[in-house]
């Protein structure tokens, strides 16, 4: 009896053991694939996973094996698959599972506290989904995990004390998610810690723990834009390893520790900026020789900046605006070879401007507005072939400008306002890629050189307040300018037809001497003696044009060569794009940014909206355009282009934009308040009524521009409330206005029409929209009488 | 069209209601509501947005006909976008007036 037990005993035992065992060895595949059950996968990225599929499961689609001592999962890499569904523990079936990333997906659960029966997990990546709650205490289970990037996300609550124990940490990023309270005092347990990133935590409210710098291994310590205040501890001279210090956007107050430089040796980036920090600039800065950002600006620092700047060559970013600054901005830093960016505008800066800075070669930005710098314009500055914006305003410039000031091939922006600056406009011939002049304020003599209407993409043209005379260049007419203003000056002559009535914006007054519609004096006086000089003039003028037409065709030739090689860089994928700011801003990176994520609403019928963070920094809104018409590229140009130079408080600037074959994307300003319709839609929507009437002020002025003053007179033919966006001052702009001049008439309707059948906004009737149409054709030619034919219809039938 | 598109919204900012969430007792849009509302003894003062209406009530009902013209039915009864302007402008303060006046840039512009 007891034998027969003991042997069944024994035969179950056995077999339970062969089952488990065979599981074991046989089943890595089902555990993926139980895994995969509770995923969702709409683009079927998981599509290799499958016992159908002849390839081995360690050939599947993210999944890395070991081959010694047998062949086992190791590494699970599912990144930006547009997986979600539930992170399940069945994955912790998986013995040597050592890294489990699931970076840039739509996992919206709490953090996955389940993983830690993984005991081997060290790396775990959960940046970029939708996790939300607060950490648990029970984070210290994780105790093998060497990388935990929980970042970009939607954490909220306190860091527990008990992350402390993970003491095996060398990457710690918990940046850019909700979390609140003070940073708890455990850092000198993670003495391995290489990357601490607790950055874009807007709620923390804490002093910055000095126990850090005992992390003789931090290599990065990113706590940007969170709620940091207090002093930097003295603490910190302890990071020899340190490369990147990005303090910026706090609230830190008092000084720098004044050897930081000299103890972190290998840094590559110091940033403190944004912040309320005060005393002087950091000496021994420089000691670390491969500094290539430093970022000091909008602080409270005082002093001059030491010579020893020129110890830093491999220095690309320094910005030091926005302080108290004082003394010369010394010679060493405007010739170092590698500089690109130099930002110290807003000090008290007095010198000149060495012409050694031809030797910063790479030299691309310069602002140094509003100081006292004094001296020549120096030749040097026309000899740096990258520079594209050199905004020196505000100063006390003299001379005369260098015959080469802008000879810069890429130049785009100048800006030399309120000055001193004496003698003429030099012909500017080389810049090409100029958008905005700015002279104002000097004290120029001569004639406007008239090869500036040669430059094709000058937008911005201010040369108010000098003593210029002479007569405005017939050729200024041609160019798209937005703005155009001669202001007070000493100009005679008739004024340009189109440079009255063309502009939205254009400033004549002051020169007493000047003729034409709209202004006090007409020209009829002159007309015969105009005659006169006009026979002489077209003599001259055909000896010119015959001259300039040979150095055009000289120019071209070398020209074609140039531009071919740069265009088929830029029309990669078929994409073109106009800005009319410098956005420096590709189109890779424009289509890289617009994932579900940065969308926002749903956009209405013509396309979504994505908010875009340009490399600068500064948010950009793009509106991807769908249900486009099919106008050529070139209409296409010339109908955003009129868009952009609508310039008007109430209505939202047009930036720039970029088209395919498929698809246009609008790029707009930023407004971060949302639109009135959100605001109304609100259940709390609470609003004064002064406010309200300003809204519904600027609303009205911003059509009745666009109706009235806007020189083509335009209809925004989509108002909404949705439409209407807000300023943190609750002033109104009009967005999404005209799009009918860019996807067509037919698409237009038709889109309008899908939106919203019988929308509320829409006035009854359908009459309107027809006589509209004619209307658009008549005007796509537009010569001033038919303009005037068409608006006056314009008035009585649809207003 | 875009001036009566104006007169909606508002009317939206009067009645603190958005234009196409009509109420669920009566689901007509919200310049037919508006019209049956004023058409009844101390209608007009319904339609304002009863969180507000108590201290602004005047400046308001002058903006609702504003509104009410700017929607009529026959194009040719809409006021301009410049009238509108100078009407609801007159409605606010005297300060505020001259101030939003003067930062237009239409008004900085060519001398006439």
């Amino acid at each position: 009896m007891a034998t027969t037990c003991t042997y069944t005993f024994v035969l179950c035992l056995s077999l339970a053991f062969f089952m488990c065992s065979t599981a074991a060895s046989s089943t890595e595949a089902d555990i993926l694939l139980s895994f995969k059950d509770s995923i969702q996968d709409p683009k079927n990225s998981l599509s290799s996973w499958s016992n159908s599929s002849n390839a081995h499961h360690c050939n599947w689609t993210g999944i890395t094996c070991s081959t010694s001592p047998s062949l086992t999962v190791t590494s699970l890499n599912l990144q930006n698959l547009n997986l979600s569904g539930e992170i399940s523990s069945s994955i912790c079936d998986l013995t040597n599972l050592a890294l489990l990333n699931l970076a840039d997906n739509f996992f919206n659960q709490p953090i996955p506290l389940h993983l830690s029966q993984c005991s081997s997990l060290e790396s775990l990546n959960v940046s970029n989904n939708l996790i939300w709650g607060p950490i648990p205490d029970q984070i210290s289970q994780f105790q093998s995990l060497r990388v935990l990037d929980f970042s970009k996300n939607h954490i909220e609550g306190r860091i527990p004390e008990s992350i402390g124990s993970l003491v095996k940490l060398q990457v710690l990023n918990l940046g850019s998610n909700l979390l609140s309270g003070s940073v708890p005092s455990v850092f000198v347990n993670f003495t391995e810690l290489v990357v601490l990133d607790l950055s874009q935590n807007l709620y923390l409210m804490s002093g910055v723990p000095s126990e850090i710098g005992k992390l003789g291994k931090l290599e990065q310590l990113l706590l940007q834009s969170s709620g940091f205040y207090g002093q930097i501890p003295d603490s910190f001279v302890g990071l020899q390893s340190l490369t990147i210090l990005d303090l910026s956007q706090n609230n830190l107050s008092g000084m720098i520790p004044q050897t930081l430089g000299s103890s972190s040796k290998n840094l590559v980036s110091f940033d403190v900026s944004q912040n309320k920090l005060l005393g002087s600039f950091p000496n021994d800065i420089c000691s670390a020789p491969g500094l290539k950002n430093l970022g000091l600006h909008t602080n409270f620092f005082n002093g001059s900046i030491p010579n020893s700047i020129s110890e830093c060559s491999n220095l690309e970013r320094f910005q030091v605006q926005n302080n108290e600054f004082s003394g010369d901005l010394p010679g060493g830093l405007w010739s170092l070879s590698k500089i690109k960016l130099i930002r110290a505008e807003n000090n008290r800066f007095s010198g000149a401007i060495p012409d050694s800075m031809s030797m910063a070669a790479q030299l691309e930005q310069v602002q140094i507005d509003n100081n006292s710098f004094t001296g020549k314009i120096p030749h040097g500055l026309g000899l740096v072939k990258s520079l594209y914006r050199f905004s020196a305003s505000l100063n006390g410039l003299y001379g005369e400008l260098p015959p080469n000031f802008c000879d810069s091939p890429v130049m785009s922006i100048i800006n030399l306002s309120h000055n001193s600056l004496s003698g003429q406009i030099p012909e500017m011939k080389k810049c090409r890629k100029l958008v905005s002049l700015s002279l104002a304020d000097n004290s120029l003599t001569g004639e406007i050189p008239p090869s500036l209407a040669d430059l094709p993409v000058l937008t911005y043209l201010d040369l108010s307040d000098n003593n210029l005379t002479g007569s405005i260049p017939e050729g200024l007419q041609n160019l798209k300018l937005a703005l155009f203003n001669v202001s007070f000056n000493l100009l005679s002559g008739e004024v340009p037809p189109a440079l009255v009535s063309g502009l939205p914006a254009s400033f004549l007054e002051g020169n007493p001497h000047l003729c034409g519609p709209g202004l006090p004096n007409s020209c009829f006086d002159d007309l015969p003696r105009h005659r006169n000089s006009a026979g002489l003039s077209s003599l001259a003028c055909a000896l010119i044009s015959i001259a300039f037409g040979l150095g055009v065709l000289l120019v071209a030739a070398g020209f074609f060569v140039f531009h071919r090689s740069t265009k088929w860089k830029s029309e990669m994928g078929g994409w073109h794009s106009v800005f009319f700011y410098p956005l420096r801003v590709t189109e890779h990176d424009l289509v890289m940014g617009m994932d579900e994520k940065s969308s926002v609403g749903n956009g209405g019928a013509f396309g979504r909206v994505y908010i875009i963070c340009l490399p600068s920094g500064e948010l950009v809104a793009v509106k991807k355009l769908v249900n486009i018409g099919n106008q050529s590229p070139k209409a296409l140009k010339a109908e955003v282009k009129t868009l952009a130079k609508i310039r008007h408080k109430n209505i939202t600037k047009v930036l720039g934009f970029c088209h395919s074959e498929e698809s246009i994307f609008l790029i707009y300003e930023y407004l971060q308040k949302g639109s009135l319709g959100d605001l109304i839609s609100r259940p709390d929507f609470q609003l004064q009524w002064s406010d309200r009437l300003k809204i519904a002020i600027g609303v009205a002025q911003g059509l009745a521009y666009l109706h009235k003053h806007y020189v083509q007179h335009l209809l925004h033919r989509n108002i909404k409330s949705t439409n209407i966006l807000l300023d943190a001052d609750f002033e109104p702009k009009l967005t999404d206005f005209a799009l009918d001049r860019i996807v067509g008439e037919a698409s237009f309707q038709t889109t309008v029409a899908s939106e919203s059948a019988n929308s509320c906004y829409n006035a009854p009737g359908t009459l309107l929209s027809s006589v509209v149409s004619i209307l658009y054709l008549q005007r796509s030619d537009c010569s001033v009488t038919c303009l005037k034919l068409a608006s006056q219809i314009h008035i009585v039938c649809v207003l | 069209m875009d001036v009566y598109s104006f007169g909606v919204v508002l009317l939206e900012l009067i009645a603190g209601r958005q234009a196409d969430r009509a109420e669920p007792a009566d689901s007509v849009d919200i310049v037919k509501w508006v019209r049956r509302k004023i058409n009844i003894t101390n209608g007009a003062v319904q339609v304002l947005d009863s969180k507000i209406s108590n201290s602004s009530q005047q400046e308001m009902l002058a903006a609702l006909d504003i509104a009410i013209r700017c929607t009529s039915v026959l194009p040719e009864k809409r006021p301009s976008m410049l009238e509108v302007t100078r009407a609801l402008q007159s409605l606010g303060p005297k300060t505020h007036v001259s101030d939003s006046y003067l930062s237009t840039p239409e008004e900085n512009s060519v001398p006439v």
